[in-house]
Order: C-alpha cells, then structure tokens, then sequence
C-alpha cells in the first residue's frame, strides 16, 4: 500500500478486508487462503485497485456492518456510506469538537464514536442526530472500543479501567456506565468468540500483561483462570511485550490540531502547546 | 502606481475618493487545502446562522422578504453555491440579476474574502435592497462542505476556473476528484446543476471524465438543458452542464 495505514477491518460474511490510509483513502483487499494455515491478502480482482471512498483528511478509524460502512477522519467528521455502492452518502454524523478517536456501530442504525474531545456519543445513523453523550472526566480520551449484543466496552488512554456500558441499543443511552479496574495501563481490547472480553496491557516493567473479562449480565467479571491459562501459553510461546511498542492511543492522541497563535510579528503559526507553557 | 487611497479627502476639494480594488488585495494564487488552517466551522449545518449574513428584511425583491417572515430556519439557507469563488465576481453580477435566489461563495484564502465582503457590504450601502442575497464564507471546501449545507440543499452549484494543480502528485488537490464527488453529491439535491468553468484543456478532461464515472452524475446534451426546465427529470441523478472554452493558440517566435 503506498502510504501508512491507520485501520483494518474484515467486512461482515465476505472475504474483504478494507484498510484506511493516512490520505484519507479507503481501500477494498481480499483474503487468499490456498488450503493450509495461511492467509494472504491480496488486490481486488480487476485490476486498477480505486479507493472505495475517500475523506480529505487522514481516516483515524472506520467500522462496517452488512450494509454500511462509517468512517470517521481527523476533521470531526462521521460519514455513513452504503456498501457495495460507498459513492452514496447516507449520512454526515457531525458534532465532535475534535478529531474521532474511534468508530463503533452498536446496531446497523446506532452508532457510537469517541473523540479528542474528551466525549462519547451515541448516534442514530437514519436521523443523524445525537442520542446521547457523555463527558469523560478530564477530557480523557477513549481509545479503544468494542461492542458486544448491544454492550459497549472501552478503555481510556492511560487510565486503569475499563468502562462498560450494559444494553446500549435497548435504552438508546450511553447510562449505567461500569468502571472495572485494571492491572495496568490498557493498550487495546478485542473480543473473543466466547465473548470474552480481552484487555491488552502494558506492565511497570514493560511486560505484556492481559486481563480477560467475561461479560455475563451488567458487569464483566475477571476470569482469572483463563488470564493464567493465556499467560502460560503466551510465555510457551515466548510472546514477551516490547516497551517501545507504539500504542494505538498514543497514536491518537497525536492526531490532535496544534492550536494557533500570533506571534510577535501578528504572523498566525501553530505552535506546540509544551512551548507556550515554557515561554510563559 | 496608481494605489486606492482609502477615505482620504482630496487636498483642494475635500471629497472623499474611494475605489475598491482588488489590487488592495493581492493574493497568492495556491493555499494548501490539506493544512489545518484556521477557520470558524460550524459543527453543525443547522448552526450556521444564515440569517445574519443575509440581508432580507429590506431587500426590494418580494420573494426574499417573503422569506425572512418565515420563522423555519431552512427556507433561508442558499439553494447556489460557487466554490472557490475568489474575488467573488461571479456571484456579484448574479446577485442582481437573480433577486429571488440566495447564493454564498466560499473561498479559502483569506485577502480575496475580505475583499468579496468589502465589495458586497459597500454595495449594499450604495444600492439599499439590493445585494443582501449573497455572502461569502472563508472554509476549507473540500474539508468542511458538509458542516455548512444541509443534505440535498443545494441546487446549484459553480466550479469556475479551478487550480488546475497541474503535476501528478498534486492531482489529490483537485477540486474535483472521486472521492469528493460523493460529498457533493451528498449536499447536491437530486435536480440540481453543477457548472464547470476552465480554461485549462487537460484540467477539463480530468473533470468531465471524473463526473461522467461517477454514477451520481450525468451529462446533459444541449436539447436536454432546454427541455429540463419544462419538464422534470424523474431520475435521482444530477446533471451537469458543461462549458467550454477553446484555447487560441500563441504563436511562439
């Protein structure tokens, strides 16, 4: 791909993969499996590969369901476009103040997103309105997100929880928010086929370190059988963690527009906010 | 040379010269649409107060004043729209000669705007009722189009003589480009117009070859720009008309 890539998804009951560049560019691969183990992707068949749609602006993340695809860009924007025909626009989900930090759709008309900004919104995709949104204390950022039967987990960069909201496609709320606390400060979380909710964590000392959460009911419960059984086989492996790793929030969390100031000669140049604080 | 002395009174008779020219307001041709710039972008098109821009309860035409009593925000939002409209010349002369329609141009560099608003409120001074259905706005189009207008609202809109960005890897900075055609499709509604104006050949080609792909577009023959206004076309599709103006060619020594 010629330039850096920011998400990758497998679209729902094909074997398509779309990936989103930093130019904004959405593109369509395609899973090769030739009978063993392994997988290759490779260019849609007939040949010039176009983007499936694009933004003018770096796509910080997307999600696909059956029917659409939302992608979300550096300039606060939500586009719902249909799948296959992603030329059409069925929506502009607008309100974040900030950069999209992460894109979920909770049903195929329930959308929720989470931004720089420092909120959490639930949208509904036919009306483009906001169903509901929340404010994380000190405009913390969510960083990663994952639904499951219509629940909503998500863990914030650089706080040692995880939030989890029960039942949000039932209430069309983001209420009843959980806070689980976490070993350490989370890097990504994924859900298994059992519904086991997998947090990924980077350890004081650098190590990898997973909780794994089952998510029966209200609040996900740590299974700490299945977190010892994982550390084993991921030591078996000699799967260790990488202290420079770059994390996906830190990744994020760059995305954000530098503000912009005069300086001495009224000229308008963005300026790092580090610098203004030293110059006072 | 010759500069407009703004608000000075002449030495022997005291009477105030002002010529506003757009020579005041030099600019660079290029600004860079991928920069973060700084604009004001509404977060929402239902934000965007379109009444204060416009001036409707004194103009002379009846249809806008009709306008301004109504109390829905969306019957006073601009159906034309000219993207990347410079010194805004286009919209100037249609303002008069469409009293009835409320227009807005947008334009990304900062010198050509402040001169497009000068020009319109210095109008609407000297022609009271008249004028007060054009604005212009400093955004960046191919960023934020969709923050300002609302799905479907647009019925008209002008691409006159863009940046033909000539060199490959600038290409992505087109005005017109696969991608963006979905997001003007998006605000376009389905009967309206999209006029292309340039006099760079390759630029054309680019153009028409990008809209005649796109599934959202089609090209209107000349019979069918006629008939469309008796007639409506019951197809979802846009139209576009296209103008073209052939080169004359420079004998070189």
């Amino acid at each position: 791909m010629p330039k850096r890539l920011t998400s990758v998804s497998i679209v729902p009951n094909t074997d398509h993969v779309l990936v989103s560049d930093k130019t904004g560019d959405l593109w369509r691969l395609k899973l090769e499996t030739d009978g063993s183990d392994a997988v290759t992707i490779e260019d849609v068949e007939g040949g010039t590969n176009e983007p499936v749609l694009g933004h003018f602006s770096v796509l910080t993340d997307f999600d696909v369901v059956e029917r659409a695809v939302a992608t979300a860009d550096r300039d606060n924007k939500i586009r719902i476009s249909r799948l296959p025909d992603a030329f059409v626009v069925d929506a502009f989900l607008l309100g974040h103040r900030e950069s999209i930090a992460q894109v979920k759709f909770v049903s195929s008309s329930l959308l929720v997103s989470s931004s720089l900004d420092g909120t959490v919104r639930l949208w509904d995709c036919k009306s483009m309105d906001q169903m509901d949104r929340i404010e994380l204390e000190g405009e913390e950022v969510a960083t990663g997100m994952c639904v499951q039967a219509g629940s909503l987990a998500m863990i914030c960069h650089a706080q040692r929880e995880l939030l989890y909201s029960p039942s949000v496609s039932v209430g069309n709320k983001l209420s009843g928010i959980v806070r689980l606390p976490l070993s350490a400060e989370p890097t990504g979380l994924a859900i298994d086929i059992r519904s086991r909710l997998w947090v990924s964590a980077n350890d004081d000392n650098g190590d990898l370190v997973v909780n794994v959460f089952s998510c029966n009911g209200v609040e996900p419960s740590r299974s700490f059988e299945d977190e010892q059984a994982l550390q084993r086989a991921l030591a078996d492996r000699g799967v260790a963690g990488e202290p420079d790793a770059l994390i996906k929030g830190d990744i994020l969390l760059a995305q954000k527009k530098k503000p912009i100031v005069d300086n001495w000669k009224g000229k308008k140049r963005k300026v790092d906010s580090t610098v203004t604080r030293l110059l006072r | 040379m010759a500069s407009a002395k703004k608000d000075e009174p002449h030495p022997l008779t005291s009477r105030v010269k002002f010529r506003l020219s757009n020579r005041d307001f030099r600019a660079r041709a290029h600004s860079n649409p991928l920069n973060d710039g700084n604009f004001d972008v509404p977060s929402r098109p239902s934000e965007v107060e379109w009444r204060k821009w416009f001036d409707l309860e004194s103009a002379t035409s009846e249809g806008l004043r009709a306008r301004a009593l109504k109390e829905e925000v969306d019957v006073t939002r601009p159906e034309w729209v000219d993207i990347g409209c410079g010194y805004g010349g286009l919209l100037a002369e249609m303002s008069t000669a469409f009293p009835d329609k409320l227009m807005v141009g947008l334009e990304i560099r900062d010198r050509p705007l402040q001169f497009c608003e000068e020009r319109i409120k210095k109008l609407r001074k000297e022609a009271p009722g008249s004028y007060g259905n054009v604005w212009y706005i400093r955004t960046n189009v191919m960023k934020f189009l969709v923050n300002f207008f609302e799905k479907g609202s647009v019925e008209k809109m002008f691409f006159c003589y863009p940046d033909p960005h000539y060199k490959k890897k600038k290409h992505r900075q087109r005005i017109v480009s696969m991608q963006l055609l979905a997001e003007y499709a998006y605000v376009l509604s389905p009967s309206a117009l999209v006029y292309v104006v340039t006099d760079v050949e390759e630029l054309f080609q680019w153009i028409s070859e990008r809209l005649t792909k796109h599934p959202l577009f089609t090209q209107l023959t000349d019979e069918e720009i006629v008939s469309k206004f008796q007639d409506k076309l019951s197809s979802q599709q846009h139209s576009f008309a296209v103008a073209k103006i052939t080169i004359q060619s420079l004998s070189i020594l």
